[in-house]
This record gives structure tokens, C-alpha cells and sequence, in this order.
């Protein structure tokens, strides 16, 4: 697919504080005032999607680095230096009207919302030294700039979307592959610094709530069953994090030896059978004869505690769980659409707390419960 | 045709069991482009450099083929 891909379309509205505009190599930290408003609204925040009950987002990305260029955890102060001012000018000619971040010099307001939006992981904002991401004024697509390899593109898509994913990223992917050399082998595929991910590069992955299945006895054999369909199944903010919230990644694991439209339909595969298997729990939840005012009323509960209370950000991801379970059902009125985002703020925060260190001071002082509640309010 | 399996049987065999050859890399063989050394790849599964992966080209195939389960 990314071999003849096409150049990504141009179809980005003009944003305000548009940074990459101001030229190759211009090194563009904090935009004076408040830079966070600069960071497009994520398009998973504010659309719909198929499956979106169960299914809240689905994310394609691609890994690439530059050949002949150590990998980042080994590159020099300069080298890094010089992979983010090529890649700049690579984003500049593909993308001419994203907003790029350099790293160095963002305040805590930016970082998050880059974290929040998905378009940088945790480990890219809790790392020192030059980097930068690059996120398309629609919210769509984001280009990270040395993170684990010199170059990470994806597509974040609001339900279970895997060709509105795909398509783009790799869109993005092969035009970025015309401008910068990208480190490849013929008889092995695209050179990463992780061995997991040599080949394609590519992961396809499910962001899966599952809250019913949770609390059935048959969740640890539905989740292994999507192992054994060759992907990785782990919790949504992090390592450990399976059970808080009952959000679930999910991806494919295999990069290497296989055609990456193989690989994809591995992920697929087994995204579909765990969200037949969260609907088979839900329709029993419901069947239940008080099944459906029990949920109402957990519903309302988990509502006002989070409008009423100084809950912790684990509490808080379950009851926002709760809430979105509510509302996907039909139990409790409210907008589908908007708990991705409160997903968001309370899981960023509860890894935050986790984590402690440099990302602690980072998101520890975020607002996300004032962030909630006034979202909350508006709906009401 | 049998000549050609037992080539494919042995190109099996001399890749997946370390050391079997004697060209295969020491695990303290070092890549010429970045300095990380093999069994440091191994054991991190993280390579250096695009370059580690020409250094290394064996041994690095057999532990993906391991990895990724094909």
C-alpha cells in the first residue's frame, strides 16, 4: 500500500500559529501566550465512528528512521539535531500546514495536550533533547521526531475504523519516504531500533472498552484468544493499567516476515472478536431483570461523583467507564463522542501519578477533573 | 530436488542454532558503523544503528524470525 502511495492530500485548513510555516529549520518552541490552543483539537475527540460503544479509537502508525543515522538513544546532541531539521523540511513540503512542537522549551500546557491528542507517546515527552512533532491542522495525522526510531507517523481515528487509519498513515508515510532517505533492507524491510518492530513498521491498533466482558468470567480467555491470534493486548495508559477503566490496546504484534495487509488483518481480526465478545456481555448485563435501571443508576452515580468529589484519577477512569457505558447503552443521556476525551484526561493523569518523575511534573498539575466537570455541566 | 532440500535444511540449522557456523558473530563482536555490540542487541532487542543490521545480518534475522514468530 505505502509503495504507491500517493501524496498526502493537502487538505488541511489554514490554523492559526501555524509553526512549520515559518521556514526549514526554524527551531519553533513556545508560541508566546498559551501554545497549548495551538495544538489542533484531535479528530478522535470530536467525531464518530463505527463501532464507537465499544470501539473509542483506532490508530495506525508507521515506524521509519534515516539511514546511515544512529538511532536516537545512541544519536549525538547534533545528530538529533539534524534528523529534526531534515525531517522538517520533509513535513514542510508534505504537510505544509501542520503545527510542528519542538521539543526542547514546551511548557507543561503543550505536553499535554500533544499526550492527550495522541499525537506523542509518554516516553516522547518525558525525553530530553531535540525532537519535535508535527500535527496536521485537522487532528488527524502526527509525525513524532525522535522518539524510539527518527520517525513515528499515524492516523488516530475515532471507532473501528482500520482503512480510514491505514490509508492516510500510509499516505503520509510514502510521500515522507520520497523526501527522506529511510533506513530499509531488502531481504529484511524497514530498519528499526526495536527488533519488534523490523519489516513494516506498522502497527494497526484498537483502543477497546470493554467494561461488560470485565466483569465477566470469561475476559482473561477472551483477551488470551486475541494473543493467539498473533496481537498484543495490554492496558490503555501503560503497562499494568489492564483493568483500570476496562480500556484495552490492541495491536498486532508481528512486523516482520509478513505482508503488512496480513498483519492488519490480524488486528482486525481479533479487535471484532473482542467487541462481539463485550456485546454478548452487555446483552446479558441488560437481560438482567433489573439489568438496565442497575446501570442507570450506576450511570447517575458515577455522574455525580464525578461532578461532586475530588476523586483520584484511577476512580476517576472508572467512573467516566462507568458513565460512557451508561450513555453507550442508552441508560443515561449524554454524548458519546466527548467521554474519548475524558478517557483521555483521567487516564493521562492516573499514569501520570504511576509514573512520578519528570511526566509527573509535567501532568500531575493538569486540570482534568475541572476539565470533565465542565464538559459534564455543558451537556447537562 | 533432494539436493536443494538438504540445502534448505541445512540453511535452517546453521541460522537458528547460535554459533553453528563459523562465520556467525561472537556476542561481543561489535558493529563497525555505532560500536553496539551483538549480544547487547540480543539481549535489549534494540540495535544501534541502521548499520547493525548489515554487521549482524545472521544472527539478527534468526532472533527476528524468533520474535516475531514466523
Amino acid at each position: 500500500m505505502e509503495g504507491a502511495a500517493r501524496s498526502a492530500a493537502a487538505i488541511h485548513a489554514p490554523h492559526p500559529g501555524v509553526a512549520g510555516a515559518e521556514g526549514v529549520g526554524a527551531r519553533v518552541t513556545a508560541v508566546a501566550g498559551s501554545p497549548a490552543r495551538n495544538v489542533p483539537s484531535p479528530a478522535w475527540f470530536r467525531s464518530s465512528g463505527p463501532e464507537l460503544d465499544v470501539v473509542v479509537s483506532t490508530r495506525c502508525r508507521y515506524a521509519r528512521n534515516l539511514d546511515h543515522t544512529p538511532f536516537p538513544h545512541l544519536a549525538s546532541s547534533a545528530s538529533r539535531a539534524e534528523v529534526v531539521r531534515l525531517c522538517a523540511r520533509a513535513v514542510l513540503d508534505v504537510e505544509p500546514r501542520s503545527v510542528r512542537f519542538d521539543r526542547p522549551g514546551l511548557d507543561a500546557d503543550t505536553f499535554r495536550s500533544l499526550v492527550l491528542g495522541r499525537y506523542v507517546s509518554f516516553r516522547w515527552a518525558e525525553t530530553d533533547g531535540d525532537g519535535s512533532s508535527h500535527v496536521a491542522a485537522d487532528g488527524l495525522s502526527s509525525i513524532m521526531v525522535n522518539e524510539e526510531d527518527h520517525v513515528r507517523v499515524q492516523t488516530v481515528i475515532a471507532g473501528f475504523d482500520p482503512e480510514g487509519a491505514l490509508r492516510p498513515a500510509s499516505e503520509l508515510c510514502g510521500a515522507l519516504a520520497r523526501r527522506l532517505p529511510f533506513a530499509h533492507s531488502p531481504g529484511i524491510g524497514f530498519l528499526t531500533a526495536s527488533l519488534a518492530n523490523v519489516g513494516s513498521g506498522m502497527r494497526l491498533g484498537f483502543l477497546l472498552h470493554l467494561p461488560a466482558l470485565a466483569e465477566s468470567p470469561t475476559y482473561l480467555s477472551a483477551l488470551a484468544a486475541a494473543e493467539s491470534m498473533g496481537c498484543s493486548v495490554r492496558g490503555a495508559f501503560g503497562e499494568g493499567t489492564a483493568g483500570t477503566g476496562a480500556l484495552i490496546q490492541l495491536s498486532n504484534r508481528c512486523t516482520y516476515g509478513e505482508a503488512s495487509s496480513r498483519s492488519a488483518e490480524r488486528a482486525v481480526s481479533a479487535a471484532y472478536h473482542l467487541a462481539e465478545r463485550e456485546r454478548e456481555a452487555r446483552g446479558r448485563l441488560l437481560a438482567r431483570p433489573s439489568g438496565r435501571s442497575d446501570l442507570r443508576a450506576a450511570a447517575t452515580g458515577a455522574r455525580d461523583r464525578l461532578l461532586g468529589e475530588d476523586l483520584s484519577p484511577g476512580e476517576a477512569l472508572r467512573c467516566v467507564s462507568v458513565l460512557r457505558l451508561g450513555i453507550g447503552l442508552g441508560a443515561t443521556n449524554g454524548d458519546l463522542v466527548r467521554t474519548g476525551e475524558w478517557l483521555a484526561l483521567a487516564g493521562v493523569q492516573a499514569w501520570a501519578r504511576r509514573h512520578g518523575g519528570l511526566a509527573a511534573q509535567r501532568f500531575e498539575s493538569v486540570r482534568s477533573m475541572a476539565a470533565i466537570r465542565a464538559d459534564l455541566r455543558r451537556a447537562a | 530436488m533432494g539436493f536443494f532440500v538438504a540445502m534448505a535444511r541445512n540453511a535452517c540449522r546453521s541460522e537458528d542454532v547460535e554459533g553453528a557456523t563459523p562465520s556467525a558473530p561472537a556476542p561481543d563482536a561489535a558493529c563497525g558503523v555505532c560500536g553496539t555490540k551483538l549480544g547487547q542487541i540480543l539481549a535489549h532487542g534494540l540495535a544501534g544503528c541502521p548499520g547493525c543490521y548489515a554487521a549482524f545480518d545472521r544472527p539478527l534475522r534468526a532472533a527476528l524470525r524468533r520474535i516475531h514468530a514466523v
